[in-house]
């Protein structure tokens, strides 16, 4: 009889643990409560201490190889110690799966707190779905929330669903041209050129001198080439130019700009390995001076300026002192001049509405966003990028290198700034064109008008 | 010990309950789901259907006519059957050949069926990181030997004309050299105990008889470690259509152009990256139907036999 309870007991708790993973929700934290409305500030009550310190979940892109992952990590780390507050740091990479992974918490219910995500097409899906609160109606509850952004980078951020900004960026990006100075005089040429015509006889007279042009990793992240291709095609009508259908304008575009990487894959300007070329041994490639340019945004200085062993030594990249910025030649100055360069804000801190209609947590999570993004926390994740404070801090000296303040001051004296056009996109329509199209229209295998259907279609 | 648990099987089923559970929650209803899907045009993970056309309706057999289109298919359907044929000729004949040399030896047994055995424990993408190095196109460890050994030249400039060990005439020999190097040290194990329970005392009758070393094998070994042998042939089938990880890190997106894509990382990459989860499903249930046909044809030509 008593082995038969103690059978009986041990099976009922195997049933038992099997919803163990099941989340229980308190009544105040509520399923949405505003599903469907977003309460204006007038109506949201006042708000409330927790009892104690709670735990708040953030998914956030500092992780992974992120160049600011330890910026970010120092910054939990303070937060935790000053409110006594724990945070469940979920933060990886920011790619496509990551971010299909982060809207699939979402559409399951397994909102996190905080998120740190993009405020373009692929944050779209938050907005309409009224998951995240604006910045408006937080400030409406605590006035000091997000004072130290400048207005005008809150704006950059604003949603293109309703016009209202619910992120807070933490920095701006910029892209432009990475290259080599000294491979550059090797072959005569004392500065970047600025038109096509000159930038194409770099090429070849790099090319005959047996350097690699541009280090391209063809199906890693062509996406930069894209953008400055494009914005030398349209200027800054670039996030409207997406191809509707067949033959419009911006196909013609498209065309355009197709056909300029076969000209540099069939030049050989490109690795003779840039269909099997990661990223990362393309920026590799620049920093070992094996070859003289690549197309890339300023998480790429990293990469190029120093090297980080596994045991934590860091040395300086060999062509560091030779590496210099550069917007990216122009094919008609009066499109675009070749010291613009694309960029803007694109991503930034939002708190669910979960979180914000959970009293518990509502505090926590403002308190957590305001210091991840204070002064001296924006400053060190800016780095070399553009920062949305009010008054830029200054980075400190011991994390400065020479390269980071050359790429400052070329971003401060550019002309114009573009934002990206594949933030426009669906993450179907990304991967399609940018990571496998234009790749096998190079390669011959597809044609222009293939390539242009494809990119229609996906991003339905 | 009580025996009454053995007359009344009720508490039998009261402990299959929870395994049963387990196994709809995490099993059976995904996989329901999933075919469910797979007639549905999805896209993002965790989104519901969308309607297929404007009269609204929900179900479609779109995903299945583009599966007949998709010609990227077509290249990982076959990479998959080629990756199978190559598990089963060299991973299970690789680790036949080294198990047959170890059981002959007398001293040392131990610490070769220790080092095969080694690159099982080792993580995929730890190797996945180990072969890219290896495989290298500048500087790597392969091209490195090959240019000092000359089969690598240089050109008119002094440039050595490296060897892209991953473009398309190479790619599919690159991927499967660490598939097979993984796993042959997990069937060489198995065959190996399998050989050690073949009685000594009937090598010793044949040599007798004067069979030499060969007819041992042919008439004594193969025969007797035949189920252990097929054991590891319906593995190594099974195993090669659920190969992922090591593919997927030497070769992400299907570089170069599409081309070395197997069916579990073009699902992959259609279901996480291009968030096409209705595709996705489809191909899911492709690789189900295989499975289910693979291990039948298996059953029925490596039929396990008393001896």
């Amino acid at each position: 009889m008593k082995k038969r309870f103690i059978s009986l007991a041990l099976a009922a708790l195997l049933c038992l643990a099997l919803f163990a993973g099941c989340q229980s929700t308190s009544p105040s934290a509520g399923s949405n409560p505003s599903a469907g409305s977003n309460p204006s500030p007038a109506e949201n009550p006042s708000p409330e201490q927790p009892a104690g310190p709670v735990t708040i979940r953030v998914r956030a892109m500092f992780g992974g190889s992120d160049s600011n992952k330890q910026n970010y990590d120092n910054a939990i780390a303070a937060y935790e110690t000053a409110t006594g507050n724990t945070v469940q740091n979920e933060s990886a990479t920011a790619d496509d799966v990551w971010t299909g992974s982060v809207l699939a918490d979402f559409e399951v219910g397994s909102d996190p707190d905080v998120v740190q995500f993009w405020t373009l097409t692929p944050g779209n899906p938050l907005i309409e779905g009224k998951k995240v609160v604006s910045v408006d109606e937080i400030r409406a509850v605590y006035p000091e929330y997000a004072k130290n952004i400048s207005e005008g980078a809150l704006k950059g951020c604003a949603s293109p669903v309703d016009g209202v900004t619910y992120a807070i960026p933490t920095n701006g990006y910029w892209e432009g041209t990475f290259y080599n100075k000294a491979l550059l005089a090797q072959v005569g040429y004392d500065s970047f050129p600025e038109n096509w015509t000159d930038f194409i006889a770099l090429c070849d007279a790099l090319k005959a001198a047996g350097i690699t042009p541009i280090a391209e990793s063809l199906q890693g992240e062509p996406n930069y080439t894209f953008e400055f291709l494009m914005a030398n095609q349209v200027g800054s009508a670039l996030p409207s130019s997406t191809p509707k259908a067949l033959g419009d304008e911006a196909s013609g575009h498209i065309t355009k700009v197709l056909e300029h990487f076969k000209t540099f894959y069939d030049n050989g300007y490109y690795p003779a390995n840039t269909t099997t070329l990661s990223r990362a041994e393309a920026v590799q490639m620049v920093a070992d001076g094996k070859a003289a340019m690549m197309f890339g945004g300023h998480w790429n200085r990293g990469g190029l300026d120093i090297s980080t062993a596994e045991d934590g030594t860091v040395t300086t990249q060999a062509a560091t002192d030779n590496i210099e910025l550069f917007g990216f030649p122009t094919e008609n100055p009066a499109v675009r001049s070749a010291n613009s360069f694309v960029g803007g804000y694109s991503s930034g801190f939002m708190i669910t509405r979960k979180a914000w209609d959970d009293p518990a947590k509502r505090k926590a999570c403002v308190d957590f966003v305001m210091a991840v993004t204070n002064d001296e926390n924006i400053t060190n994740y800016s780095g070399a990028s553009a920062s949305p404070l009010k008054v830029p801090g200054k980075l400190p000296e011991a994390d400065s290198t020479p390269l980071l303040e050359r790429c400052r001051k070329v971003i401060a004296a550019g002309e114009n700034i573009y934002p990206a056009l594949e933030d426009t996109w669906t993450a179907t329509a990304r991967e399609g064109f940018l990571y496998r199209d234009i790749a096998l229209y190079c390669a011959g295998e597809l044609t222009a008008d293939e390539v242009i259907q494809n990119l229609i279609n996906d991003n339905q | 010990m009580d025996s009454m648990i053995y007359k009344r099987k009720w508490p039998l089923v009261i402990f299959l309950i929870p395994a049963f559970a387990l196994m709809t929650v995490f099993i059976f209803y995904p996989f329901l789901m999933n075919i469910l899907n797979s007639f549905q045009k999805v896209g993002s993970l965790g989104t519901g259907p969308v309607p297929v056309n404007e009269a609204g309706d929900m179900f479609w057999t779109g995903n299945y006519e583009k599966l007949f289109t998709d010609k990227t298919m077509g290249v990982a359907v076959r990479n998959t059957l080629l990756m199978m044929c190559a598990t089963v000729i060299f991973q299970v004949g690789i680790a036949l050949l080294l198990a047959l040399l170890v059981d002959s030896i007398r001293k040392g047994a131990q610490t070769y069926r220790t080092i095969y055995f080694f690159p099982i424990v080792i993580s995929a993408s730890a190797l996945g990181l180990l072969f890219n190095m290896v495989f290298l196109y500048d500087g790597g460890m392969l091209n490195e030997f090959l240019l000092r050994i000359g089969v690598i030249g240089r050109d008119e400039l002094g440039n050595p004309q490296w060897i892209d060990w991953k473009d398309r005439s190479h790619a599919f020999f690159t991927m499967i050299v660490p598939v097979v190097w993984q796993y042959v040290g997990f069937y060489f194990v198995i065959l190996a105990t399998g050989l050690n329970n073949v009685e000594t005392d009937i090598y010793e009758a044949a040599a007798i008889d004067g069979a030499n070393g060969l007819q041992r094998i042919r008439f004594i070994t193969l025969p007797l470690i035949r189920n252990t042998l097929i054991t590891c042939l319906t593995l190594a089938l099974i195993g090669a259509l659920k190969v992922f990880d090591l593919p997927w890190q030497m070769f992400p997106k299907g570089i170069p152009l599409n081309s070395t894509y197997l069916t579990g990382t073009y699902m992959y990459q259609q279901t996480f990256a291009m968030q096409n989860v209705g595709y996705g499903a489809t191909i899911a249930v492709v690789i189900a139907l295989m499975g289910v046909a693979v291990s039948q044809l298996s059953n029925l030509i490596f039929r396990p036999r008393d001896i």
